[in-house]
């Protein structure tokens, strides 16, 4: 039987835009309470900048995909939210 | 017992921790995690080194690479620099001043990293102290730098002819700098790598109790001290507290991974190749001094006595007082991140680097799956293990 991998790329997928869709509020939400920061302000927008980039890299990663093993979709998710959380650090 | 290495192919500088559980598990390699540490069957020695790492440290990571090349390893990893007993005593003053005069006969610009931590510090003092030309020196900084020695980058500003810039916004993603890199690698290796978790835990008295106690009271089982004594003869030096062992088994097994961490930051240099980062302190010169003079390591009995003597010899010179007498080791996490997010965006993650400046990846990094390594790497890179015994 051979292993529905559409099932779990449209899973990944859709955990991957949800923590993404958190970073963006984030920011968002960064730049509204520090507005009158110009730094915080101009750090942020080359954050948001830099995490579309991140998110279209990885969309296209995603879909090019192709494994016949679960555990690599498992696995995936782990190391996608640790790569955003190094992404969307405030300290760089 | 020495691992066969095979002369014609390059051997392993560093590995992407994130898939190596899973790479081991295609080879079908049992093992089993500690923290971020993998103890791995039938390397009995070598787990031996992993054990010593989690006594040591709360949080442990990258495997012990050991330079007197006697323990049979997982995997071939490159050894730098072997262990060699030092024979000839240096002062601190004078090792810095060999270290500098031979990077500088070098004749290229250098860029020295500033963290504005100790280390770091150290080494541009040193090369501001003992260079003629400074228009040979660039100095790369961020704000971090400025927040862990704020008074510092005034002083720097004094010198005409040195170039001195500033690397955070989008800098360190998009320019390329000329030259080779200095960064203050393996200080902290050199000087026992005493992490504050330690002395939280156990008080800083511990580090001049005996070593066979503490390890001991982890790991009750005679064999395990017996191999630890038979490891820490080969230092050439009588190993009898806790801060000995700690500086041995940091020299002897841990100084190469960060190094090897920090040229992930010039993967996409066009001549990229592992010599142009050079680990300041990880050197022969630096040997030279802290082997004979360990009791210098930490001086006093508070956590900011450690590296004093490095504190110290940047005060003679610039004579910043507050700092030295106050500072005390913080990680520099904002360039990791750099390194991160530089990795990320540019799309240079990697499985393996290896010593000719080769990186091992595979197009959809970090959805890695076996049949995508396969279908790139096939069983070419089989060789970089070891079978267990």
């Amino acid at each position: 039987m051979t292993l529905n991998t559409k099932f779990f790329k449209i899973k990944l997928i859709k955990e991957f835009l949800d923590a993404v869709a958190h970073q963006h509020q984030d920011f968002l939400d960064e730049m509204m309470i520090y507005g009158t920061d110009p730094v915080v302000v101009q750090r942020r927008f080359r954050m948001l900048g830099q995490l579309a980039e991140y998110e279209a890299q990885m969309i296209q990663k995603i879909a090019d995909f192709e494994s016949e093993d679960a555990n690599d979709f498992s696995f995936t998710t782990t190391s996608l939210r640790k790569e955003l959380y190094a992404l969307c650090n405030r300290a760089g | 017992m020495l691992s066969a290495i095979v002369l014609d192919k390059p051997t392993l500088l560093n590995y992407n921790d994130d898939y190596f559980g899973k790479i081991l598990s295609w080879r079908n390699l049992k093992f089993e995690q500690i923290r971020r540490l993998y103890k791995i069957h039938g390397f009995d020695q070598y787990n031996n080194l992993v054990d010593i790492n989690t006594i040591f440290s709360t949080t442990p990571w990258g495997m012990p690479r050991d330079r007197t090349q006697t323990i049979y390893s997982p995997l071939k990893f490159k050894i730098n620099r072997p262990w060699q007993i030092p024979t000839i005593e240096l002062s601190l003053k004078k090792c810095i001043e060999l270290r500098v005069q031979q990077i500088l006969s070098q004749n290229k610009k250098i860029n020295i990293c500033w963290s504005g931590g100790q280390d770091s510090t150290a080494l541009l003092t040193g090369f501001l102290k003992h260079t003629n030309d400074l228009s040979q020196l660039r100095v790369l900084y961020s704000p971090f730098s400025q927040y862990e020695h704020p008074e510092y980058l005034n002083f720097l500003k004094k010198f005409s002819g040195l170039e001195l810039v500033d690397i955070s916004g989008d800098v360190y993603l998009n320019v390329q700098f000329d030259g080779i890199f200095v960064t203050g690698d393996g200080g902290d290796e050199f000087m026992a790598s005493i992490d504050e978790s330690f002395i939280e835990k156990f008080g800083i008295e511990k580090l001049h109790a005996p070593w066979a106690d503490l390890f001991y009271q982890h790991i009750p089982n005679d064999n395990f001290i017996e191999f630890c004594q038979h490891y820490f003869a080969l230092s050439g030096k009588e190993i009898n507290t806790v801060l000995e062992a700690r500086w041995w088994f940091y020299v002897s097994c841990k100084n190469q991974q960060i190094w090897a961490n920090s040229l992930e930051m010039f993967f996409d240099y066009p001549n990229f190749s592992p010599d142009m980062v050079i680990p300041f302190y990880d050197c022969a010169e630096f040997e030279n001094f802290i082997y004979w003079n360990l009791d210098q390591i930490i001086p006093g009995p508070a956590y900011c006595d450690w590296k004093r003597i490095l504190r110290q010899y940047c005060y003679e010179f610039d004579g910043l007082e507050d700092w030295y007498l106050n500072k005390q080791k913080t990680s520099s996490q904002q360039l990791v991140y750099y390194r991160y997010k530089k990795i990320i965006l540019k799309n240079q993650r990697f499985i393996y680097l290896l010593d000719d400046g080769t990186r091992i990846a595979t197009k959809n990094l970090p959805l890695l799956s076996q049949i995508e390594f396969d279908n790139t790497h096939g069983t070419t890179l089989d060789y970089l293990f070891n079978d267990p015994r």
